[in-house]
């Protein structure tokens, strides 16, 4: 059984441009099989031994195995109107979801993982990155994330030291806000929701919202689908697959700051599902 | 020019994309996402592959579709006797290495698809079937080196048969079933990754550089 | 099957240079790799850091480096030389993996899961001929019956069988043939290949193919 905090948690099941309208899909969520139907209109049903609230949001079903505290995090930047905004990619990974997560929010293994594209040898140094975890807004927060990238977006033509900024609202999401090299005032923003299928597999979505006037769709996808493809065996090579919250578990150093505060907010939460908790 | 059609994640694709960069064969790509669009199924890709698959090659023209007809076709036209055997006896075992190639895609591929949930298969069926096949070739290889030889073929140079048969060993790991077992395998697939122009593709990770004296 | 014991965890040429063996003892993974300088480290297939598997990593000589955040480890000491996230500190020292011990012997290598079991005593002679190891997805007791019933084809001399428990559902069958025919090898493996490949039909009670 997920523990209370996951249970009542709104989960994505499915990207609505990926669901045929009209009939009924299966999916599976904390180890419960699920019945959805996207009814078109911005309508959708899902139900699993009983009816369950549903939520369509950033292109996404959204359902809840319990009843749900909070309305789902805000993303600002998704009503833009000149943004570029779909799924890119729905991948299963053997893995937990919160080990998904910590991924997404690590940038020093893009040399070593995404080389040639979100970094490469030398450039292997993380600088001094803040981290916050914000109780009023109860989520976790790294600004200042600063490191060198040959290709960061298909808009670059030529590498940049790229700022991001990393905001965990969810115990299974996270998003990234990363200067645009289209317009520096403004940030692209891509996003990651984890469908926690299992306590050790789930199925990751990624949303692009991005200003990008010079790629189609299918290269954007192209780009996140590569990215995606190569963490993929990482996570899936990575024991135990569950995370485990003991702080001295593993051997964290300054670059993995926020991987430390995302652990301990999840230890806080009475989050029991895909992790080891703490002793 | 050769226009590729391929999906960047279809270890078919891979392949071809191999034997392109080693053979330094300039082409121009199209990609076509198999999941979850199915782009493959749309007119404007079945006008040019009725069978609606991956990967395709237009050469000015000359279109084949397949894994190994493209490899077959490619090595034959840019470098006869060397990735493709052009004498009596090993021309039957290039093509007894790329039918095995089409059955690894039929299970250990197959394994991949379901576990990535792309397309449902039957998982320990497909499973049953990749562990005779990789036990075969893991045999044939530790044989291979026993003789000296590094590739599928007994011959100096790799051949298109290695080119077939590596993208399905390299993922198998995505589809559940573990390399471990294999240890001829798993010292060639370092050989392919040492072959000059040699590429990686999303789930394959490059090996050290060779000891230098 | 002790913990305390030797076992074959691989053959000799199982290790060549640049090459990372990822093995398996009584459910332990290991990473066993031969540096430049031909001394062969037995590791916890883990990466201290974020726990990758190190038998995906990269063997550079005289370090192992891992694929995730390029950590690096030296070989022999297995403690962490470079975090290239923080290329101007050096590692702490107590970053140091797990390491087993280890033997090369007959041809084969040879680990045991805790420290300083007593010396490897065989009888064996230095270089005997090494079978291709069978692996096995059945229990180690329900291979040795079977083993032990094993008819060398042909008639020829009987190898010396080692099992290596991998894990409580699956092993590894090595065998070597201490006093091999000056000619013939190829086809004298070949002949126990095919034998110990119908054996292990059996183990698994799968109709041969
Ligand atoms: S997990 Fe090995 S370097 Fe980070
Ligand atoms: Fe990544």
């Amino acid at each position: 059984m997920p523990d209370p905090t996951t249970a009542n948690l709104w989960h994505p099941i499915a990207a609505c441009a990926d669901t045929p309208v009209g009939t009924p899909q299966r999916t599976t969520l904390l180890d419960t099989p699920i019945t959805y139907t996207l009814h078109g209109e911005g309508h959708a049903t899902a139900a699993s031994s009983s009816m369950l609230p549903v939520l369509i949001r950033y292109g996404y079903i959204w359902t809840s195995l319990g009843t749900p505290t909070a309305d789902l995090f805000d993303i600002p930047e998704y009503a833009e109107p000149d943004r570029r905004r779909f799924n890119a990619a729905s991948v299963s990974v053997h893995v937990s979801a919160p080990r998904a997560v910590e991924n997404f929010l690590d940038m020093s293994h893009f040399p070593f993982v995404h080389t040639g594209i979100l970094g490469a040898e030398p450039h292997t140094e993380v600088k001094e990155y803040d981290v916050e975890t914000s109780a009023e807004r109860d989520e976790v927060l790294a600004t200042r994330c600063r490191f060198f990238q040959p290709q960061p977006s298909t808009a670059a033509d030529q590498g940049a030291e790229v700022e991001y900024v990393y905001r965990v609202p969810h115990p299974n999401c996270a998003i990234l806000y990363k200067s645009s090299v289209i317009d520096e005032t403004r940030r692209d923003v891509i996003g990651i929701f984890v469908q926690p299928v299992s306590q050790e597999r789930v199925r990751a979505h990624m949303l692009v919202c991005v200003l990008d006037d010079r790629s189609d769709d299918e290269t954007i996808k192209r780009f996140q689908q590569t990215v995606f493809g190569q963490d993929k065996p990482i996570l899936e090579n990575q024991f135990p697959k569950r995370l485990p919250l003991d702080p001295r578990a593993e051997s964290p150093v300054r670059a993995d700051r926020v991987s430390i505060a995302y652990r301990r907010w999840l230890s806080a939460k009475g989050i029991t599902y895909g992790v080891i908790p703490a002793a | 020019m050769i226009t590729f059609y391929e999906d960047a994640l279809c270890e078919n694709c891979y392949a071809v994309r191999l034997l392109l960069h080693m053979l330094a064969v300039p082409y121009t790509s199209h990609f076509i996402e198999l999941y979850p669009s199915r782009a493959n199924l749309q007119p404007r890709f079945r006008a040019i592959n009725p069978l609606a698959e991956l990967p395709v090659i237009d050469d000015d023209g000359v279109i084949i579709a397949g894994a190994a007809p493209i490899l077959v076709y490619l090595a034959a036209k840019h470098a006869p006797g060397t990735w493709y055997a052009t004498d009596t006896p090993a021309l039957a075992q290039v093509t007894h290495f790329l039918t095995l190639a089409e059955r690894l895609s039929a299970t250990v591929g197959a394994a991949r698809r379901h576990e990535s949930g792309f397309a449902p298969t039957d998982l320990p069926a497909a499973h049953t079937g990749a562990t005779r096949l990789l036990r075969g070739l893991d045999a044939h290889l530790w044989f291979a080196e026993q003789q000296g030889n590094a590739w599928l073929l007994p011959t100096p140079h790799p051949t298109i048969a290695d080119l077939a048969c590596f993208p399905h060993v390299i993922l198998c790991e995505e589809g559940g079933i573990s390399r471990q077992p294999y240890p001829a395998l798993r010292r060639w697939c370092d050989r392919v990754k040492r072959l000059p122009n040699f590429l990686v593709m999303p789930g394959v990770f490059l090996t050290a550089p060779p000891k230098t004296e | 099957m002790s913990a305390h014991a030797w076992h074959p965890i691989a053959a000799a040429r199982d290790l060549p240079p640049r090459h990372v063996f990822h093995a398996k003892l009584l459910g332990q993974e290991l990473a066993v790799w031969r540096a430049d300088d031909g001394f062969i480290n037995v590791w916890e297939n883990r990466c201290l850091h974020r726990g990758v598997r190190l038998s995906i990593g990269l063997n550079e000589g005289q370090e192992l480096k891992c694929q995730y955040h390029g950590w690096r480890y030296a070989s022999r000491t297995a403690g962490c030389t470079y975090i290239p996230a923080h290329p101007e500190g050096a590692p702490a020292r107590r970053i140091a993996n797990r390491i087993f011990p280890v033997i090369e012997r007959h041809g084969l290598i040879w680990s045991a899961l805790e420290t300083s079991p007593d010396d490897l005593q065989t009888s064996l002679p230095p270089d005997p001929l090494v079978l291709r190891e069978i692996a096995i997805d059945a229990p180690a007791a329900i291979v040795e019956p079977l083993l032990a019933a094993y008819d060398p084809p042909g008639h020829g001399p009987r190898p010396i069988f080692f099992i290596q428990p991998t894990d409580s559902e699956s092993c590894v069958i090595r065998g070597v043939v201490p006093e091999p025919p000056p000619t013939g090898a190829l086809a004298l493996l070949r002949l126990h290949d095919a034998a110990l490949c119908a054996l292990r039909d059996v183990a698994e009670q799968r109709p041969a193919a």
